[in-house]
């Protein structure tokens, strides 16, 4: 089984500096948090509204703060030299992409996991409740899918920091889409007659861009 | 006519929209054939001068 | 101009593409006039929208096109990955700068054609957003192979987000349908499908007309980014 050992020492080394220096995970823990904030003040969000913009807050929140910081997965190994060592090590095909797709799942995982309970706290709406938990982490993977793949394309472009943003924003907006609508179902309780299957969208997104990113990233690495 | 603002800003904006880019890649065209020429030219006479 | 004429080697191979080049040179121009006639002129005014309906005779033909073009870059890519040739990779990022014109023509016409019949300028209905959708990948493609370090790089990640991007649309129609019909907005975009026969037969003369510019703008437009890539190679040669 040399892919997953190849890609959990990779991860297993993402994960070790992450943890060491917590870079990643507070930014994006930091910037959605001070989103919320900013809602507030945009947004009408007393009682009687915020379920209906509740789910379209924590989206974006997330959606924006992680859009920005995890390229970092990637971007700060090139910044730091580890990159092309990377891309010339006999890795097995895809492993790197897999190694960082799961690098950047957790630590948007690690972060929502601060983010949810803040905006449970700040506007008053239970939304850790196991469906919109398993919404949110179908939602993590497709992003993180997207996010990683086409950061290892950025990773020498110039004025990459906003470039991944932009690139990534048009792609992913079946899942921006799939999330704020299947978490507002959740939390409305709205019947089956009324609901499309974004669970399902979202589950095929995952899948194809996934398997898209595995097939594609080798030839991102080329030189 | 009603509304004729619409239909003909709609019509300005598709013909002189494909107007202006078809002039503007028939200006590149012969711009980039010039300097293709040109280049060929300088290449015929470097291996003139290397025999 | 004798000069210009005896060169361009490297896209001379294309002979037959030369010879449709002028051909449709030569139809193009009066197709357009015919067009021009036909969607003015000959089709009758349509009894509920008015005179401002004629605007569906230019924003769906082009609207076409764009998606043509995006198909054409997503083909390009696949090949140009597997072949690195460098005529596929000059399709491909022709056929996205043309396809960004025709777009945009079509989304502004959308709006010009919106505002009157419906009275919004945007609808956020399924066919135009994922245009709008289309309109930003092409966007982004055209920035990447800007922003990219080296030529060479940036046809291979365009390529990438060629077909990332294509495979997508579909799935970001599919959304905004299933969105739209949860929250639904005054603007219906009509089917169309009853039309008396002269409106069907002006709009097939002008998709005709319009796919055939296309052909003929995008056959110049890979021209150029051939003799681009002709070029930056004799740069390197010749040091």
């Amino acid at each position: 089984m040399k892919f997953w050992q190849q890609v959990l020492a990779l991860v297993h080394k993402d994960l070790v500096l992450e943890i060491r220096r917590k870079e990643i995970i507070i930014s994006m823990f930091v910037f959605a948090l001070q989103i919320l904030v900013i809602f507030n003040y945009a947004f009408d969000l007393r009682v009687e509204n915020v379920k209906s913009i509740g789910p379209g807050v924590i989206w974006v929140s997330i959606f924006f703060s992680c859009a920005v910081n995890v390229g970092r997965t990637i971007f700060l190994e090139k910044e730091r030299g580890g990159w092309e060592g990377l891309i010339t090590a006999p890795l097995e095909l895809g492993a790197l992409y897999v190694a960082k797709l799961i690098g950047s799942i957790l630590f948007m995982l690690f972060a929502e996991a601060l983010i949810l309970p803040m905006f449970v706290v700040l506007f008053n709406l239970q939304v850790i409740t196991l469906p919109i938990i398993t919404v949110l982490i179908l939602g993590t993977i497709g992003f993180a899918s997207i996010s990683t793949m086409f950061a290892g394309l950025l990773a020498s472009t110039r004025a990459r920091e906003i470039m991944l943003p932009v690139l990534i924003f048009p792609i992913l907006l079946p899942v921006t889409i799939a999330t704020v609508e299947a978490t507002a179902n959740h939390l409305t309780g709205t019947t089956a007659m009324n609901r499309a299957p974004w669970t399902g969208l979202l589950i095929a997104f995952d899948a194809l861009f996934i398997c898209a990113g595995y097939i594609l990233f080798d030839q991102v690495l080329e030189e | 006519m009603d509304n004729f603002g619409f239909l003909f800003a709609a019509l300005l904006v598709v013909w002189i929209g494909i107007f202006v880019y078809i002039y503007y890649i028939g200006q590149k065209l012969n711009d980039l054939r010039q300097q293709l020429s040109e280049v060929e030219i300088r290449e015929n006479q470097n291996t003139k001068d290397d025999q | 101009m004798a000069q210009i004429t005896a060169t361009v080697q490297s896209t001379r191979s294309y002979g037959w593409v030369d010879k449709l080049s002028q051909v449709l040179a030569f139809v193009t121009l009066p197709l357009m006039a015919l067009t021009l006639y036909m969607t003015l002129i000959y089709a009758p005014t349509d009894a509920t929208q008015g005179d401002v309906q004629r605007i569906f005779y230019y924003h769906v033909p082009t609207a076409w096109n764009g998606f043509l073009a995006f198909f054409l870059v997503f083909v390009a890519s696949v090949v140009y990955l597997f072949k690195s040739s460098r005529f596929w990779d000059a399709l491909a990022r022709a056929s996205a700068e043309v396809g960004l014109v025709f777009t945009t023509i079509m989304i502004i016409t959308g709006s010009l054609w919106g505002k009157p019949v419906w009275g919004t300028w945007w609808s956020w209905d399924p066919r135009m957003t994922t245009t709008l959708i289309l309109w930003f990948i092409y966007l982004g493609y055209l920035m990447l192979r800007a922003y990219a370090p080296s030529k060479q790089q940036g046809a291979r990640y365009a390529a990438v987000l060629g077909i990332v991007g294509f495979v997508d649309v579909p799935i970001v129609y599919m959304s905004t349908k299933w969105w739209r019909t949860l929250h639904p907005q005054q603007v219906v975009e009509p089917g169309q499908v009853s039309m008396p026969p002269e409106m069907l037969q002006a709009f097939m003369v002008s998709l005709l007309a319009f796919t055939l510019l296309f052909i003929w703008i995008l056959i110049i437009r890979t021209r150029i980014a051939l003799i681009e890539d002709e070029l930056e190679i004799r740069s390197i040669e010749n040091g």
